[in-house]
This record gives structure tokens, sequence and C-alpha cells, in this order.
């Protein structure tokens, strides 16, 4: 814990940790944290930093999708009262857009940037997450829907537990295009259907 | 006298307003006046003599000689520089004319006024020298037993002037014109009058800049003082003045050049005790401040400081980003050095706590403008971050660089 030795010593105070159980770096307390930077490489810096908290924050907190309008998030995880600063949206935006650059996150293209998927776990991993259950499970060879997957009872114990559809589409495709499985159109989204093949197929 | 003139002459010149009357004429065309009338000879002369007092001097400052101060020297003389101006075209025509008083037989020889006529141009230059001559008093630095006193010898001739003025009668437009031209004299008179005491005063400034001179190198000997009271006094001796401002007129075609090695004389030490930089409205007002009178437009300051670089002076001009105009001594203090000093006065700041501009100024005694700018151009280098908020603009350490998550 070398770094938060050399953390505190820039003399930060420590906020509490959420009743969740989360907590916020101290730099979360540096009031410049939340003015956009006009120095490009202070700016990457202070966008990198954002970026592991929000990253943080998502997978402590089980979230996918990031929405500029979802109040209730925004306002734990972009307003800190303690020192009286908040993240404007544009400020916002800009953050998710150096994390969509790096792939940590993905604009949903039909929101304006007003949602983002925030891949605190790159759909790659899920996707090698996933086929693992299934194959542990012995759910192969067998049509599984998309909400047994997310939602079921055999997956609760799961990280992917209650993943977010565009996620756990993502994970999929690229299981497809593997070759490990293959899917099946459905009346709605959660009806669809996939059928992971037996290993080495 | 006049009339002596008038025979070389194509016409009688009019001694009040030296229009070439025909000689035939009794009365001048022009105003009215009376061309041979004795009481109106004697009132023009009266009037040339107060209008034109201070002009007596004139035969030893253009070098007449003593004779063409006789009415027909006079008349000789002015036809010679007519010639030598041009041939046909009398360039100016140049009268002398004498006031006899009685008594004195001294002062029958001397000519109590001259009058000039520039009828083609040329009299602000020949006034603007005349009145060099006269500041100069340059008849006096001349062996010339000739010329006399002008304090003397003028009060004696005022005299016998105001006894001559009631004796004129002349009615009518001229009498009015003449009451209006007396007064605008009197005001002429007052107003010059003032202006010689304000150039005596910045006569007496060379004399006072020498005299700080002296006291500042007096206290710097003696440490008797306290050392808050030494640099306040010094302050004042600082800002007293430059003892002979550059001007326009006196540097001409070279003026901004002279202007800019002027200031760099000056300002120098001032810029190097303020921290090496000084905005240019600084500038502006302590150099304007140490010309006296001798103001200089914020244009001609500007041309100036633009010529540093060509002059190799000391100093630069700079223009920051946001189009503020500073002067900064050359070498010593680099931008490094500048934004170094500002990181580390914000490192030392207790935890948390952020500096603005105007903290920032009042510390270290410099514009808030100026501040502002080095602490953005310490900002664009990555050394410290913003805080933009309601509670304006405060710069912090650059955690972010250092910070491992």
């Amino acid at each position: 814990m070398s770094q938060s030795i050399s953390n505190a010593a820039l003399g930060l105070s420590q906020s509490p940790a959420l009743a969740s159980g989360f907590q916020f770096p101290s730099i979360h307390n540096f009031p410049p944290f939340y003015t956009l930077q006009p120095t490009a490489s202070t700016w990457s810096n202070q966008a990198e930093l954002w970026g592991t908290i929000i990253m943080r924050y998502y997978k402590h907190h089980r979230l996918y999708q990031l929405d500029l309008d979802d109040t209730a998030t925004n306002e734990q995880l972009f307003n800190n009262q303690r020192i009286n600063r908040k993240l404007k949206p544009e400020t916002i935006q800009a953050i998710v857009d150096e994390m969509a650059k790096k792939g940590d996150a993905e604009w949903d293209t039909t929101s304006r940037k007003r949602r983002a998927i925030i891949y605190w776990r790159k759909p790659e991993d899920w996707a090698s997450l996933i086929s693992s259950w299934v194959f542990e499970s012995g759910l192969n060879n067998s049509i599984l829907t998309f909400y047994e997957i997310a939602h079921g009872d055999n997956s609760e114990d799961q990280e992917f537990y209650n993943i977010h559809t565009t996620v756990l589409q993502k994970a999929l495709d690229i299981l497809v295009k593997r070759g490990v499985a293959t899917t099946f159109q459905g009346a709605s989204f959660e009806d669809m259907g996939v059928k992971f093949f037996s290993a080495g197929a | 006298m006049n009339t002596s003139s008038a025979m070389d002459q194509p016409g009688i010149a009019c001694p009040a307003c030296t229009f070439h009357n025909d000689p035939f004429m009794i009365l001048c065309e022009m105003c009215g006046t009376d061309l041979q009338d004795a009481q109106s000879k004697a009132f023009m002369l009266h009037r040339q003599e107060q209008h034109q007092r201070s002009i007596s001097q004139l035969p030893s400052t253009i070098d007449i000689p003593p004779p063409s101060l006789l009415p027909g020297g006079a008349t000789q003389q002015s036809e010679s520089i007519g010639t030598k101006a041009s041939v046909n075209n009398n360039k100016f025509l140049l009268s002398v004319s004498s006031l006899y008083s009685g008594g004195s037989s001294k002062s029958t020889d001397e000519a109590n006024s001259v009058k000039l006529s520039f009828r083609a141009g040329g009299n602000g230059t020949f006034h603007s020298l005349l009145r060099a001559a006269l500041a100069a008093r340059a008849w006096e630095s001349k062996p010339k037993p000739r010329p006399i006193d002008a304090v003397k010898g003028q009060p004696s001739s005022l005299h016998s002037s105001a006894i001559l003025t009631p004796a004129i009668k002349v009615g009518g437009i001229s009498g009015i014109m003449r009451t209006v031209e007396t007064n605008k004299k009197a005001t002429d008179d007052t107003l010059s009058q003032a202006f010689q005491d304000l150039q005596g005063l910045m006569d007496k400034a060379a004399e006072m800049v020498a005299l700080a001179e002296t006291i500042s190198n007096r206290l710097a000997k003696s440490n008797t003082m306290n050392n808050e009271e030494t640099a306040t006094f010094k302050t004042y001796l600082l800002s007293m003045g430059i003892a002979s401002p550059v001007t326009k007129d006196t540097a001409g075609a070279v003026f901004h050049k002279e202007l800019a090695r002027e200031l760099v004389e000056f300002i120098l030490p001032i810029v190097e005790r303020e921290g090496g930089t000084m905005s240019l409205m600084d500038v502006y007002c302590v150099f304007n401040r140490a010309r006296g009178v001798e103001l200089i437009s914020p244009k001609d300051l500007h041309t100036a400081c633009q010529l540093f670089s060509e002059l190799n002076l000391p100093l630069r001009l700079r223009k920051f980003d946001s189009g503020l105009l500073v002067i900064q001594t050359m070498a010593r203090y680099s931008d490094d050095e500048v934004s170094t000093s500002i990181t580390k006065r914000i490192q030392s700041l207790p935890p948390g706590a952020g500096l603005t501009a105007v903290e920032l100024a009042s510390a270290i005694q410099i514009s808030v403008a100026l501040a502002q700018e080095q602490l953005l151009m310490t900002e664009a280098r990555g050394l410290i971050c913003r805080d933009e908020s309601v509670e304006g603009l405060r710069f912090y350490d650059n955690l972010f660089v250092k910070w491992e998550i």
C-alpha cells in the first residue's frame, strides 16, 4: 500500500466509505478534480483518474449503464457535497469520450451522448466468463435464453447476473465469432436463445 | 519713418496690418487705420510695442547689424531678406519702429518694437526659434554691447505707452477691434506667464532629480533610518522625474528609438524590483508620472517597446495569449523560473488550499492581470491545475500527475 501513503502525503482528507461499502479515493475531495483541465497533459491524467473511479464504482455496485439523466447515481459519483463541487454534464461526456477511446466505455448511439455502457470488464472477458460457466454447469448443447443467463436461478451467484442486455449481446456475439455458440432469434430480446457447442467443436 | 519705407515699396505698408496700400490712400484699405496721422501712428506704435515687446531684442538674435535699427536700415534689411527668400515675393516684411521719449537721450536710438509679417508662412518655425532664443537668453551670452536689458527697458516703455493710450482716438470698428485685441493680448500675457512658471518648474526638475539622487546616496550610506522608512522614501525619489524627457520636438524622426532608450534606462531598476515583469499599463503610469508634463501617448509607448529587440535593449515586450502586454527583463526571469516559484508557492500552502490570482498578486506585489497570466502559463506547463467554481478560479498543485490509483 505504498501508493496510499504517497497519496495521503499529498494532503487530501479521506471521505468516509459509502453505505454500500464503496470507498472513494481521496482525490475525490480535490476541488480541481471537478473542473475540466484545459492543459492537455493534465486533462488526460484527470480523465484517466475519473475513468478508474467510475469503473471501480460501477463494478462495486454492479452497474453497467451510465445515464446522464440518472440523478441518483450521478449525485453520489459526480457530486461531492463535502467540498461543494460537482462535475458538469459536459465534463462527464468528455470523460466518457476518453474512456471510449480506450474501450472502457461505449456511447449508446441512439442517446446522443446521454447514455453509455461502462465496460468495467471487457466484452471478451464477459464472453469467457459466460462460456466457462456454461461448460462448468453442463449447459452446453442445450438452448439457453438470454434471460436464463442474465437472470436465471442457475446464474444467481455469477458475476454476470443482471448483466446489461447490450453487454450480454456483445459477449455472445464474440462467442459466436469464436465458433463456440450460435444464437437464435426470439420474439423479444430476452426470448432470444443461445446454444453452446461441446468443447472442441 | 514708415513714409520713407513706403517710398521704396510699391505702396504704403499699413502699420497695423502691414497691408500694402496704394501710396495715395489715407486710410488703410484693410483695417481702416490712418496711414498718415501722427496720433494714429503713435497708437500703432504703442500696439506694436505691446504686442512685440518680447521681440525687442530680436536684432541681436537674428544678427541684424545695428544700423538696420534705424528706419531706413530696417527697410533695406527687409528687402535683403526678402530677396534671399524669393525674388519677387517677399517672404516676410520686417519693420522696426522707434518710440521717442523726450527726456532720455539714450533711448532715442533704440528700437522699441519690431514687427514681422509673414507673407508665405514660416511664422510657426520662426516663433519657436524665437521662443527658444528668448528662453535661453541668447543675447546675454553674446558679448555685444548693443542689446538693452529687457527687464530694465520694459517698464519705461510700458509707462510711456500707458501715457500715450488715452490720447488715441480711434472709433468705430477699429476701436472695437482694438479693445478686443487688447483683451486678447492681456489673456495671452497671462497665459504665457503661467507657462513660463511651468517652464521654470521643469528647469528646476533637473536640479531636483540631482538633489534626490544625492539624498538617495546619502541614505544608502547611513543606516540610521529604519528600513521601511527608507524604502518608502526611496520610492518617492524614484518617481520624482526624468531630467530632460525625450520629446517629438527634440528627437524628431528617431523619437521612438530615443524614447525606448530613455524608457529602458528609467524602468529597468523598477522592473527588476517588481520581479522582472510589469504590465504595460503600470509602465505607462510610472513612466508618464516621471516625465512630468511631457506626457506620451499609449501608442508611443507601445511603439517604443516594440523597438526593444531591434535596439538590443535588455527588456522585451511580451504579449500573453489573453492579449495582456507586459515588459520583462530578458534573461533573468524566464518562464521556467516563474513557473517553478509559483509551483513551490502553491505546494507550500496548507493541504487542499489553492491560490487565486489576487492572492498571488498581493503576495509577490505584481498586478492581478500579470499574476493571472503567470498562473495560466504555469498551468499550461502542467505544473498546477485549476478549480473553477462560484468562488472563482483557484489554482492547485497538479496532483493528477502524482496520483497513483
